[in-house]
């Protein structure tokens, strides 16, 4: 996997080491390209105070040995500001981006396949005035559709260094760095793009950038050309934006804005249109018409996606291949990452044997065994379902599939005011809500984001399985486990949609996010971007989350050990411990859940994972990690009825107890806020629907303690049937 | 160095009608030239830039089973759009 160009030791990249920008539209390569040149050695945050993620790797120009470093901004269509995404990218671009350096050029990556819409971002670019260079990818689809572009023309007419290559086959990806490196680090005469525009907007377009330069003379004519454009396009100017500006040129601007009203002119068509007649003009004069293609007369043939996708979006068919394949990366997730989790699970009980043999005895040990491999060992077990999961994201995204996917379930999702891009994380948080979550990153509409983020979890994940299976095989006869089982997921399901409507009705509330969604030409998966794909996220995740989870665990086992009580077995050194009175504090608040004490030391201790609810409960009632003990002990007790098994069980279905999942939603969403609203909101509505399970089932007398008679039936036909799994 | 470059007028297909109707009332398969774009000038901006301006051939290849949202092909690209903001685009219907 190492990168075209040789590796970049991992030092801190020199002061003056050139900058360049990467920017073009999503689906156009750029991303395979970026990760190509900088190889894995990448520095990935976010921007502050946003969700838009920052990117930034170097590459070493081959013919000087320099370094030049390249930031990554997002797929975007324009720079019109629409979302952060913009917003970031535009200031990054003009300079003015807090904390960060000026860029000295910009290299555009341009998909010849699209090269239409792609070059309109391409306009905007040039209007800034910035040295510039235009990777053309995906001529090969091009060409294949008949309608190659000539990269020499394409040079001609736009009049910056234009270099054709093949990101997939890694064609011409070397010469790249090169290329950048001739980019002077300033246009001697940056020019001005004409459109064919109407007098008046061409003199008020012009008189705005002079107004602007008065204010600031050392912004170059062409940026102040660019944004006298944008304050002029946009509806209502953003507070950020404004706050740049004195208050008379935004006066000026508003009366611009009237002027052009009166005459019946509408700036932003017009701006669009002689931007787009400009591309048009270039498009005719650089694409060569290529096979059949050139033939006089002959029709294009239709392009092959839309041949493939008579199948794939088919009415009924596109449904049934759809939930076939959500089947089949569902079922992988569940099982396939069964056995390298156990592989996982497995080490870790050998290294903290090895541990426990070769460590004196003694606290510094304890900490390490329980609370650091303990701890660690709860997110590393993560890794299999979250490298399997982003394998096959990255195969649906790759392939261009992903796209059509968001389509077919569009339909369902805007009728909670969702997304069909939300299908796919809230799909994937059945099998966990980590890689879900993190899945999220596709969905542009940051509101509608969120409420994906925080309605994910409530979709069960198989981390409650145990909980579930020790009371379900409590309590519950044989035939109507399942149904029990199912229920529980339903529950979870249909809570996570109802709540994401809530939300989106009322804290979250925006208009029904516009839902434009390219559907790109079918690709075969490249395995190397995959690869590169799910090494970065997982090691992401393991970075952030395992650094909070460490901590927070080693809290934990803090809490359950201290203070120490040598005489006692160790179902009392639980109970008697912090965590043991924390559990009896909270008992009062558990109650009129049906929950008591020993309940309750579980769920404080289980919030690290929610696993551990079963080895605490296995504690305290003193049988240790055997299923079945722990079973027959919880039938046993006289106070421990079918009732309040399902209360436990629901208030798991509903309740946040998983630490990871809450340092993921922090890194995702970067910031605190939203990680507690989500904490808060799901313990309240597991605590009150709970509540309502249990007052309502004690009230009508439900699922209380059979006769002895009957409980010793169905123990005695539960021992014999066998265990759940 | 000043670029200053004509427009050339985009190729017009014959119209069959010079009603102008929204795109969402087209039949699958059927094609149009986009005549105006209706709706709140944030949609209109956003349309225009992702390539709805005047006389752009636009292609309406298919809805999606449920209804919702409709798949569009326009200057080599695949766009798929909701109803609500899709019909904001008015189109002269072409075959």
């Amino acid at each position: 996997m190492a990168s075209c160009c040789s590796e970049i030791e991992e030092q801190a990249i020199p002061v003056d080491t050139r900058r360049f920008a990467v920017i073009g539209n999503p689906n156009s390569g750029k991303t395979t390209l970026f990760n190509a040149l900088t190889g894995l050695k990448q520095k990935v945050g976010n921007y502050p105070g946003v969700t838009v993620e920052r990117k930034e790797g170097a590459v070493r120009v081959p013919s000087t040995g320099q370094l030049i470093s390249l930031i990554d901004l997002p797929g975007l269509y324009s720079l019109t500001p629409r979302s952060p995404d913009e917003v970031i990218a535009r200031d990054v671009l003009l300079g003015r981006q807090k904390g960060e350096e000026k860029v000295e050029g910009i290299i555009n990556v341009v998909d010849a396949s699209n090269l239409e819409r792609n070059l309109y971002l391409t306009t905007q670019l040039l209007e800034l005035g910035l040295p510039l260079v235009v990777i053309l990818t995906m001529n090969d689809i091009a060409e294949r559709e008949g309608r190659k572009v000539n990269q020499k023309s394409l040079e001609t007419a736009l009049g910056v260094p234009v270099i054709s290559i093949n990101v997939r086959k890694n064609l011409g990806v070397k010469y790249v760095p090169d290329l950048i490196a001739t980019l002077p680090s300033a246009l001697a005469n940056p020019r001005e793009l004409h459109y064919d525009l109407p007098s008046l907007v061409q003199r008020e377009t012009a008189e705005l950038r002079d107004l602007i330069l008065v204010d600031q003379p050392d912004k170059s004519s062409s940026q102040a050309y660019a944004e006298a454009i944008s304050l002029l396009m946009a509806g209502e100017i953003a507070p950020e934006e404004a706050r740049r500006y004195s208050s008379s040129l935004l006066k000026h601007v508003v009366q611009d804005k009237e002027v052009f009203d009166a005459t019946g002119l509408d700036y932003t068509s017009v701006i669009v249109e002689s931007r787009y007649g400009w591309i048009e003009s270039i498009s005719a004069a650089v694409i060569e018409k290529t096979g059949d293609n050139a033939i006089p007369g002959h029709k294009p043939a239709t392009p092959t996606a839309d041949r493939v996708d008579r199948v794939l979006l088919h009415r009924f068919w596109g449904y049934v291949i759809f939930f076939g394949l959500m089947a089949l990366i569902f079922q992988a997730v569940f099982s396939w990452a069964q056995f390298p989790m156990n592989l996982i699970g497995g080490a870790m009980d050998s290294l903290a044997s090895l541990l426990h043999h070769h460590m004196p005895a003694g606290p510094f040990r304890e900490l390490l065994i329980q609370g650091v491999i303990g701890g660690v060992g709860t997110s590393l077990q993560f890794l299999p379902q979250i490298l399997i999961l982003f394998f096959f994201l990255g195969l649906l995204e790759d392939s261009g599939y992903l796209a059509r996917a968001a389509f077919l379930m569009d339909k369902l999702m805007s009728k909670v005011g969702l997304h069909g891009k939300s299908f796919i994380p809230m799909l994937s948080s059945f099998a966990c809500a980590i890689p879900g979550i993190m899945a999220t990153r596709t969905i542009d509409d940051r509101k509608s984001r969120l409420v994906t983020i925080l309605v994910a979890p409530l979709m069960s994940c198989p981390a409650r399985l145990p909980v579930y299976s020790l009371m379900i095989g409590a309590f519950i006869p044989l035939r109507f486990r399942g149904l029990t089982m199912f229920c529980m997921y339903m529950v979870g399901t249909v809570l996570a949609f109802t709540m994401a409507w809530l939300f989106k009705k009322t804290l979250l509330r925006s208009a029904p996010p516009r839902f434009f969604i390219e559907l790109p030409p079918y690709h075969l998966p490249s395995g190397r971007a995959i690869m590169q794909h799910m090494v970065e996220r997982s090691w992401l995740f393991l970075q952030r989350a395992g650094t909070i989870i460490l901590m927070v665990s080693v809290v934990l086992w803090w809490l359950s050990s201290y203070p120490k009580h040598p005489s006692l077995p160790p179902a009392q050194q639980l109970t008697h411990s912090y965590a043991g009175v924390l559990g009896k504090a909270i008992e009062p608040a558990i109650k009129p859940l049906g929950f008591d004490w020993k309940i309750g030391i579980s769920l404080v201790t289980a919030f690290v994972a929610r696993e551990v609810f079963v080895s605490s409960m296995g504690t305290i009632y003193a049988v240790g990690d055997n299923d079945a003990s722990l079973r027959s002990s919880l039938k046993a007790d006289p106070d421990f009825s079918p009732l309040k098994g399902i209360c436990v069980m629901l208030y798991y279905v509903l309740a946040m107890q998983c630490l990871s999942t809450a340092a993921v939603v922090r890194r995702e969403t970067n910031s605190w806020k939203w990680p507690i609203f989500q904490l808060v909101y799901m313990t309240a509505l597991a605590w009150i629907v709970t509540f309502a399970v249990w007052q309502c089932g004690s009230a009508l007398h439900l699922g209380q303690r059979a006769a002895p008679a009957v409980s010793a039936i169905v123990s005695h036909s539960t021992a014999v049937i066998g265990q759940l799994r | 160095m000043v670029l200053t470059l004509e427009r050339n007028s985009a190729e017009m297909t014959d119209a069959s009608s010079s009603i102008a109707v929204p795109i969402t009332q087209l039949k699958p398969g059927k094609r149009g030239i986009v005549a105006k774009l209706d709706g709140a000038p944030g949609l209109r901006q956003h349309l225009l830039e992702m390539g709805f301006t005047k006389g752009t051939a636009i292609e309406f290849i298919r809805q999606a089973p449920l209804g919702d949202p409709i798949d569009l092909r326009l200057r080599g690209y695949r766009l798929s759009l909701r109803r609500a903001e899709a019909s904001a685009v008015l189109v002269f219907p072409t075959e």
